[in-house]
């Protein structure tokens, strides 16, 4: 009797133990894929203002109201930056007419963000963000990262990690037969 | 004739009780003592852990600095951690505070642009850090209760001592004389 009662009191014990984990990696939230959406999407766009990093005037998102803006956080050290700035040159260049590109610096020094562009005859408005309060106002913690915002200063898209030209052109795309659908 | 336990001769407020009967009324003083202590405990804990210590704007935003996880760091709060983002956010989040806002306003303000950066997540993993150690002084009471309820029961009764059964019989006797 004795043992058949232990033996339940175990089987109990086993069993509250089994439905705890089933319980807790049931309710595991799993981390975001790349593909997760931004939660920036859809919102305006946080204002960005900064030192450009070329010709030391300000820079401000909301001046290029009226085309698409890829705002993209990058740095020297990131080589996945490296990789993705004939990208932008190349999506800059195919749609030059309706669409800028403002590059923001993330935890580098200026010195090496100028040499960084020139190494690649980068074209486009970069600013400082000294303070890195823009990165955080846009939930950057890594570059790189872009937004395409929309002419209207809406976040249409989001790009976690290094962009291609496909999925620029993709996005630029999709969005622009969507604006014309709803106009 | 000396007083029984049975509280035959005289009221009971006068009579000492025999030893059995004190240690069983001090072991089940004991006992409710330890319960009332551990519930009190876990009443602190869950008071404690639910509700934030501050009220003043130092305080509030030192609560919520902890509270926050840096984004870009492995498993530092914001006031841990000297990265850039990390400094960014310790900014932000006093200037929230300066400018009126809740703690939830700015937690959620924060957790809208990074999902995930407060230090206990919300669930998974994350819910057994909570859970465990309510969970452990639920079983650590009821432990408790069980341990001293059977060694309670393996005493038994306490045994009537030669006296109080003398007295017993001497009132059988009386009521059949």
């Amino acid at each position: 009797m004795k043992r058949s009662r232990r033996a339940l009191i175990a089987a109990s014990a086993v069993g509250l133990v089994v439905i705890v984990l089933v319980a807790v990696f049931a309710t595991e939230v799993a981390h975001p894929p790349a593909s997760a959406k931004s939660p920036l999407l859809g919102k305006v766009a946080p204002a960005i203002s900064g030192k450009d990093l070329l010709t030391g005037q300000t820079d401000r998102l909301a001046a290029l109201r009226g085309r698409y803006v890829l705002v993209s956080f990058f740095a020297s050290w990131c080589q996945p930056c490296n990789a993705e700035v004939p990208q932008l040159e190349s999506f800059l260049f195919d749609h030059h007419s309706n669409v800028a590109v403002l590059g923001v610096l993330f935890d580098d020094s200026a010195a090496n963000a100028v040499r960084f562009l020139h190494s690649y005859g980068a074209s486009w408005e970069a600013v400082t963000d000294p303070a890195t309060s823009v990165a955080v106002s846009y939930g950057v913690a890594d570059p790189p990262q872009s937004f395409l915002v929309s002419p209207e200063g809406q976040v249409v898209a989001w790009f976690p990690g290094a962009v291609t030209l496909q999925s620029l052109n993709a996005s630029l795309a999709a969005e622009i037969k969507t604006a014309k659908a709803n106009a | 004739m000396r007083e029984g336990a049975l509280g035959l001769r005289a009221p009971a407020s006068s009579r000492p009780a025999p030893k059995g009967l004190v240690a069983a009324a001090r072991e089940r003083r004991n006992l409710l003592g330890i319960i009332l202590a551990v519930l009190v405990a876990a009443v602190f804990l869950a008071i404690g852990s639910v509700h934030p210590p501050a009220s003043n704007a130092q305080q509030r935003i030192a609560y919520l600095e902890s509270q926050l996880k840096c984004p870009s760091c492995a498993d530092l709060s914001i006031a841990q951690s000297r990265d850039n983002v990390a400094l960014a956010l310790d900014a932000e989040v006093a200037r929230d505070v300066h400018a009126g806002m809740t703690n939830a306003a700015i937690e959620s303000s924060v957790l809208r642009r990074y999902p995930g950066s407060i230090l206990v997540p919300q669930g998974g993993l994350g819910v057994l850090v909570v859970v465990l150690p309510l969970a452990a002084v639920v079983l650590g009471a009821v432990a408790l209760v069980v341990v001293l309820w059977r060694r309670r029961a393996r005493h038994g009764l306490p045994q009537a001592a030669e006296d109080d059964e003398a007295l017993v019989a001497a009132a059988l006797r009386g009521e059949r004389g």
